[in-house]
């Protein structure tokens, strides 16, 4: 076994800028409103629909379409803005949803996740997978009706949802799970990491990005910055998260960590001084992408840089 | 603390170069296309941005390596290396737009057996289809740029067997990654696993395409034997040769056979007749053959004409597959100029030129690549001598000095007016059109090849074409161009019995030219004997450089490796030795002069 170097005291997980984090808030104080009641029949899907999605997570993904719309001229006041924050919401509950699936048993097999119990451990496997059908649904449901009531002119309803389905099916993020289950370690060469990777996380990145661009009916060209931008940013999440599940304990990651140890990361083929070093080329690059777009993309710069920082 | 498994630590750099390619770390091409696989766009209108792309980036692919192949097989590279920027210029447009009809195609085709055939194995597919389009685009090249690898020198001939697998792998991954990102587009299904990686495609792709290009390129290539210093030379006989455009076989043999052409006829039975298969070579080329026993592209004369593209130093001679393209397109929008065809550009010797290197006297009327004509001991005149000499072109005749001489018969031809029968037919302008393009220049030439007889020439040709012209636009009716028909090979016929006499060999080429036949007439007669069928009829068919060869032979020349043995069926001195070749004649400074006025002639007599 090779020793892991040590990072000496961990340092405590840089943080968003005030502006980023009140995106973030809003979409907490969004999600809630986006759920059926508790009480409400059936109530063990809706429970485990809200403490799916309201557990503690760093809402990165929609905080990224809401920065990309904030970018692009939605103003976080406008009426606009609580349509995009919709969509947003409907990101967080695709991503929710795929965390759920995640963690069962039949898959991950996971104990913990953002530091509780996963959805499966606390509320049975059925449920689990009931709960994650609901959100999935909820959340097309969320983004078909805001989209139809935006008025941009570059892209139609039709176009977003489209692309968050693509995006979701089998040619993204559930592609990507399916061959990541599939795939024996010593078959995993590079292109099938990428593949996976590029599936299962980086789908998401980009469909945040880009529904957030054309949330604001962004010229096409600005949707292509944000697109090469988020996949490479989506990439080196991943990188990131593999080094987290390595380099961190269970209560500083929020949860089991050491999960990879059968797996082939990049962490693994490149050790962890090389997944570094290109995570943090990634990133550079996913910043380098916006120059187009000059100061005002500086929300999105410092995601990226969260992302390098992240300590969970 | 937690440990990392034993496991393989790939280079850091490689992963680097693979995400490049896969589209991180990377402002490149790769996802260029794929990109484009998840934009919410209609089918139509996604098929044809991605017809748009990759059109673009076809034409970026094939224009450089085609500007510097067309630059190198006309010699420009090394003279003028610039050429080759301009030509990609002048190519890029066009090709990428004909790569992004052809793409709308395949991709509509693609797009209709994704939907309607539901191909799960889209990457498998969809390689499957650009890896034939690449075949198709290379097996096109190679079938119609012969005349462009003919040409090529042995290094230009390993670059391109070295840059064409990049070229194609660069093709083909074009193609499939926007018929990919079609077929994602409109199948939403993740492509299956791949089992060939990256780096083994290219390889695959690469090496098959040089297995193809490499046998296939040496095969079409000719490369120049040696010439020797000197020509061993018998004493040989005198030849003739008649070449007379635009005349059916059958033509010929209903008027033999009616005995309608005294001199001819006698030819025909105490000699042999053959018949020769005929395509669509153009004139220039097919006479160019008879005179030098080579074939096209080896003689050099490929077409009847050349291109200038705007801002080029050099004219392209030869154009390969893009001809149609820089007379069609180019030269009506202004973007390339015409160039008339040049003898300099005759990459082998005429029949005449070699008899007359023992300083014996030749003599050429009017045969094709002839312009300008070149100084030789006795007299060339060049081809549309009749129109040129009214322009007072240089280079009409050689040598100059004859030329006020001939000028003087030309007028002569131009007075005597057309044949009576066609004025009752005819309108004054009709007739006056139709005799000087035809009748009066074949007057003229008839006239000016018996005058140069008293030189007495070695080796006499005589191209004669009015009836090919003629037909060019005919104005009166079938019926009344029989009787031209006739009329004109009885005069040739007239021609033949008084130039006859002095003459060892006689061969009298008969071609149907523009009019459409497939097949020509070769009389030939040899003093020292054919054995014939002595009927006037054909008697086998013959490649028309074996006629060439025969010359050759006649003339007292050395059997040269490059040439066909002649027809056995006639007697034929034994060759003074055997050469490789008899050379390439030097084509600088006839290269060097244009004529606007050689130009107008072949437009006017409608070649061009």
């Amino acid at each position: 076994m090779t020793p892991v170097p040590d990072r000496g005291p961990v340092p405590p997980s840089p943080s968003l800028s005030a502006g980023l984090l009140d995106l973030g808030r809003r979409v907490e104080l969004r999600l809630p409103e986006l759920l059926p009641p508790a009480d409400q029949r059936p109530e063990a899907v809706h429970q485990a629909m809200r403490y799916a999605l309201t557990s503690p997570g760093k809402r990165l993904r929609p905080i990224l379409t809401l920065a990309v719309a904030d970018l692009f001229g939605v103003g976080l006041r406008s009426d606009r803005s609580t349509r995009v924050l919709d969509i947003a919401c409907g990101i967080e509950m695709v991503h929710a949803c795929s965390l759920i699936l995640d963690d069962l048993p039949a898959m991950d097999d996971a104990a913990l996740r953002r530091g509780r119990p996963t959805v499966h451990r606390t509320f049975g496997e059925s449920v689990a997978l009931l709960a994650a059908l609901a959100l999935l649904n909820r959340a097309y449901a969320l983004v078909a009706e805001a989209a139809h009531h935006l008025p941009g002119k570059r892209y139609t309803s039709e176009d977003m949802i489209h692309h968050l389905a693509a995006a979701i099916g089998s040619a993204g993020l559930i592609g990507g799970q399916a061959l990541d289950l599939s795939s024996r370690p010593e078959e995993l060469d590079l292109e099938r990491l990428e593949f996976i990777h590029s599936h299962k996380t980086g789908a998401l990145f980009m469909a945040a990005g880009e529904l957030g661009a054309m949330a604001a009916d962004a010229k096409r060209n600005e949707l292509e910055l944000i697109a090469r931008y988020a996949k490479n940013l989506g990439l080196a999440f991943q990188i990131s998260d593999d080094l987290l599940d390595v380099l961190s304990t269970p209560e500083e990651a929020g949860k089991d960590v050491g999960q990879d140890a059968g797996k082939v990361t990049f962490v693994k083929r490149l050790g962890v001084a090389g997944a570094q070093t290109l995570e943090a080329e990634l990133l550079g690059f996913a910043m380098v992408s916006l120059e187009p777009l000059g100061k005002k993309a500086e929300p999105l710069r410092e995601i990226a840089r969260f992302v390098q920082h992240r300590r969970r | 603390m937690a440990e990392i498994p034993p496991g393989e630590t790939d280079d850091l750099e490689r992963v680097r170069e693979e995400l490049r390619q896969r589209g991180y770390l990377s402002h490149g091409f790769e996802r260029f296309l794929l990109q484009d696989a998840l934009r919410p766009r209609r089918p139509l209108r996604a098929l044809v941005i991605l017809a748009v792309k990759v059109g673009l980036r076809t034409g970026l692919v094939l224009s450089p390596p085609l500007a510097f192949w067309l630059a190198a097989a006309n010699g420009a590279l090394t003279t003028h290396p610039f050429d080759a920027a301009v030509l990609f210029l002048h190519l890029f447009a066009p090709i990428a737009l004909a790569a992004a009809l052809a793409f709308l195609l395949v991709g509509a085709a693609t797009a209709w057996l994704v939907r309607v055939s539901h191909v799960r194995r889209i990457e498998a597919f969809t390689f499957g289809a650009a890896a034939a389009v690449g075949v198709a685009t290379l097996a096109l090249a190679l079938w119609r740029a012969e005349e462009l690898v003919a040409a090529s020198g042995a290094w230009q001939i390993a670059v391109l067997a070295v840059a064409a697998p990049f070229v194609f792998y660069a093709l083909v991954k074009t193609v499939h990654h926007g018929l990919l990102t079609l077929a994602i587009r409109l199948a939403d299904e993740p492509s299956e696993a791949w089992s060939l990686s990256r780096g083994w495609l290219a390889f695959v792709l690469a090496a098959a395409a040089l297995v193809v290009l490499l046998p296939a390129l040496l095969a079409a290539r000719h490369p120049a034997a040696e010439a020797p210093g000197s020509l061993p030379m018998a004493p040989g006989g005198r030849v003739l040769a008649i070449g007379i455009d635009g005349v059916l076989g059958s033509e010929l043999d209903y008027l033999l056979a009616r005995g309608e052409l005294p001199a001819l006829g006698a030819l025909a039975r105490s000699g042999a007749v053959f018949s020769y298969p005929r395509g669509t070579e153009p004139p220039a080329s097919f006479w160019t053959r008879i005179a030098t026993g080579r074939p096209s592209p080896e003689h050099g004369v490929a077409a009847l004409d050349g291109f200038r593209p705007l801002g080029c130093r050099t004219t392209l001679m030869r154009s390969g597959p893009l001809r149609p393209y820089w007379r069609s397109i180019e030269v009506p929008l202004g973007l390339s100029e015409h160039r008339p065809l040049l003898a300099g550009r005759r990459s082998a010797f005429a029949f005449w030129e070699l008899a007359a290197r023992g300083g014996e006297p030749a003599l050429a009327v009017d045969w094709w690549a002839t312009f300008p004509a070149a100084a030789v001991p006795g007299r060339i005149l060049a081809h549309g001598g009749y129109q040129l000499l009214g322009e007072r072109a240089k280079g009409t005749v050689a040598p100059a000095a004859d030329a006020v001489a001939l000028a003087a018969l030309a007028r002569a031809a131009a007075s005597e007016g057309p044949p009576p029968e066609l004025a009752k037919i005819l309108s004054r302008p009709a007739l006056a059109r139709l005799d000087a393009r035809s009748l009066a220049p074949d007057r003229f030439y008839r006239a000016a090849f018996l005058a140069g007889l008293a030189l007495r020439p070695k080796a006499a040709a005589l191209y004669l074409a009015a009836l090919d012209i003629a037909a060019d636009g005919w104005p009166a009716g079938s019926l009344a161009f029989g009787d031209r028909v006739r009329a004109e090979l009885l005069a040739a016929d007239r021609l033949i019995d008084s130039a006859r006499p002095g003459f060892d060999t006689v061969a009298i080429v008969v071609d149907p030219g523009r009019r459409g036949g497939t097949e020509g007439r070769i009389v030939l007669w040899r003093a020292a004997g054919c054995r014939g069928n002595g009927t006037g009829r054909p008697l086998e068919s013959i490649a028309p450089e074996a006629l060439a060869s025969g010359l050759m032979r006649a003339l007292g020349l050395p059997q040269s490796a490059e040439l066909p043995a002649p027809p056995a069926v006639c007697l034929w001195p034994a060759p003074p030795g055997r050469v490789a070749t008899y050379g390439v004649p030097s084509t600088s400074a006839a290269a060097a002069r244009e004529s606007f006025e050689y130009l107008e002639n072949l437009r006017s007599l409608g070649y061009l």
